[in-house]
């Protein structure tokens, strides 16, 4: 049974808030939520959408009526555990910091007072968990960045930001799976294929992974990802 | 069956894509529905030829876009008021269309309105990517972006059966400036504060040329009260955010699945395909709806979406009306 608040987006879309908090109780809260709506739903809902806190469901809305959107939502909280899944997977992945491949992280160290390599290895040292995925195909948003090390975004969002920048802005950590504009601040890059439309899994990342992030001396070094545990 | 029939590009103006209802299902992988901007006239013309309303056809933008048919084949210009040219003369849009091989149809920049849309019977065939034909532009995935001198296959469509259809004048968008968008309140309306809701819907916006298909922004007044470091949520098309600066942003099909901005108003589903068809500098106006308001604003679309009749020229019985005349869920919802 999860405690729930439930708005309405527009007249096709409803938010399922189950925290006013960013942390790992309420992502795994949001995750259990997603899966009960998805076995409760029997079709109604065109799109499950987790994030940080909540839930968006979208509804044919001549199909389905709020009050029965609603109603369905309600139930899968009821029904929904707070049990964290048991079956964790853990993703490696390289990254090349610095230099050209993170042209924030000299001065994000510096920011910090801390030396590189010690800057590098504190943010290598957690694991991250990712929390769901969003903004970008694949992109994944990561609990788990040490407070000691949150920087602000950047004031002006840069027009291109290349595919593979980790990147972190305030509590969060990030990989873009491809080129974009964006405002975070950027450490090192990967090759790994964070999203990929026409594999059969086109996320390599999926909401509960551990990811572990391992310094690679080259970029070539980065480009195959290990995994370890999970039913995947 | 033979060679597929093809349609050739000759000019793809602006921005041209093969688009369809959007990619449903998916968002949980941070993959945007895209799709057709405006569902209703991605709809109307889709019917108008006969297809489901979730076939693939073309969506152009702004300058209009040059095609060729390389053989016989039907189809139905919808959305944004533009003259139309088959072969060289001037034909009716919301209507079907018999055009014959080496005819160029030719859409013109619109009057009002800012994006058409080119349904063939039969459809527009590219392969489906995560269930979809839509072209996410912005990811680069799916569909197709057209570009001049594409071909484009078309599929087996039901041309020797081809009666004329037209929608009545009633039933099409009306997109004259000053466009009225109808909304509810949003679900960060309450943090927000009344006051900068009653101030959103007392404003006259206008478009800006910063808009794209992942969302219309609008300017002409910075409203204060909007945060930038809210908790990211899902968000959906119609979503009215507003961002730190003050302008508001109205998500249209191709927006990212979550977003950080409060969502301060919501454009309801049956205006969404006015607020993609808003140009740079046209005035926009929210204008406020309660839940029943915007139910019966959808119930009327779909049933304007069924004012299809056959053109009055000696088509007694048209065998496709059943077909036409099938409901709004025939497709996804947008």
């Amino acid at each position: 049974m999860l405690e729930v608040d439930i708005k309405p987006v527009g007249d096709a879309a409803l938010q399922i808030v189950v925290g006013d908090r960013v942390d790992r109780e309420v992502v795994a809260r949001v995750s259990s939520l997603a899966r009960a709506i998805e076995r409760a739903g029997g079709g109604a809902f065109s799109d499950i959408v987790p994030a940080y806190a909540s839930v968006l469901v979208r509804y044919d809305p001549l199909r389905v009526d709020q009050a029965i959107a609603m109603a369905l939502v309600r139930g899968a909280a009821e029904n929904a555990s707070e049990l964290m899944n048991a079956d964790i997977r853990t993703v490696r992945i390289g990254v090349c910091f610095g230099g050209e491949y993170g042209v924030d992280f000299e001065t994000a160290a510096h920011e910090l007072g801390m030396r590189e390599a010690r800057f590098r290895d504190a943010f290598c040292k957690p694991d991250y968990r990712v929390a769901f995925l969003g903004f970008l195909a694949g992109f994944p948003y990561l609990l788990g960045l040490p407070p000691a090390l949150a920087l602000p975004r950047l004031a002006t969002p840069r027009p291109r930001v290349p595919a593979g920048s980790v990147g972190v802005a305030a509590f969060q950590c990030g990989i873009y799976p491809r080129q974009s504009p964006g405002g975070w601040r950027l450490l090192g890059r990967t090759l790994a294929p964070l999203f990929d439309a026409s594999r059969s899994a086109p996320a390599l990342l999926a909401p509960g992974d551990v990811v572990r992030f391992e310094p690679a001396s080259s970029i070539e070094e980065t480009t195959s990802v290990d995994f370890v545990g999970g039913a995947a | 069956m033979s060679e597929p029939r093809r349609l050739v590009v000759r000019d793809a103006g602006l921005l041209a894509s093969v688009q369809d209802l959007g990619r449903l299902g998916v968002g949980a992988l941070g993959v945007s529905p895209s799709g057709a901007a405006d569902w209703f006239s991605a709809r109307a013309a889709n019917r108008l030829v006969g297809n489901g309303d979730g076939c693939a056809l073309i969506e152009t933008t702004m300058n209009g876009a040059t095609f060729e048919a390389i053989d016989p084949m039907t189809i139905a210009v919808t959305g944004a008021d533009a003259p139309l040219w088959i072969g060289g003369k001037r034909k009716h849009s919301w209507r079907s269309l018999r055009v014959e091989a080496g005819d160029r149809i030719a859409i013109g920049p619109p009057a009002s309105g800012l994006r058409s849309y080119l349904a063939v019977g039969g459809g527009v065939e590219v392969p489906e990517v995560l269930g979809s034909a839509a072209t996410d532009v912005g990811g680069g995935f799916g569909g197709r972006r057209l570009a001049t001198g594409d071909s484009l296959c078309v599929g087996a469509g039901s041309s020797e059966r081809f009666s004329e259809c037209e929608f009545e004048p009633g039933a099409i968008l009306a997109l004259r400036p000053p466009l009225r968008l109808r909304a509810v309140a949003g679900p960060d309306a309450s943090r927000l504060g009344s006051a900068v809701v009653d101030e959103l819907f007392a404003h006259a916006f206008r478009g800006s040329t910063r808009s794209s298909r992942q969302g219309l922004r609008l300017e002409g007044l910075a409203i204060t009260g909007g945060e930038s470091d809210s908790i990211s949520a899902g968000v959906c098309a119609g979503c009215v955010q507003l961002p730190g600066d003050g302008s508001p942003i109205v998500l249209l099909a191709e927006h990212q699945t979550t977003g950080g901005y409060p969502v301060a108003l919501c454009v309801i589903t049956a205006d969404i395909p006015l607020a993609a068809q808003v140009r740079p500098g046209d005035e926009v106006r929210f204008e406020r709806i309660d839940r029943t308001g915007a139910r019966d604003a959808l119930t009327d679309a779909a049933s304007r979406l069924r004012a299809v009749r056959a053109v009055a020229t000696g088509a007694t019985h048209d065998p496709d009306a059943a077909r036409l005349g099938r409901g709004f869920a025939e497709g996804a919802s947008s």
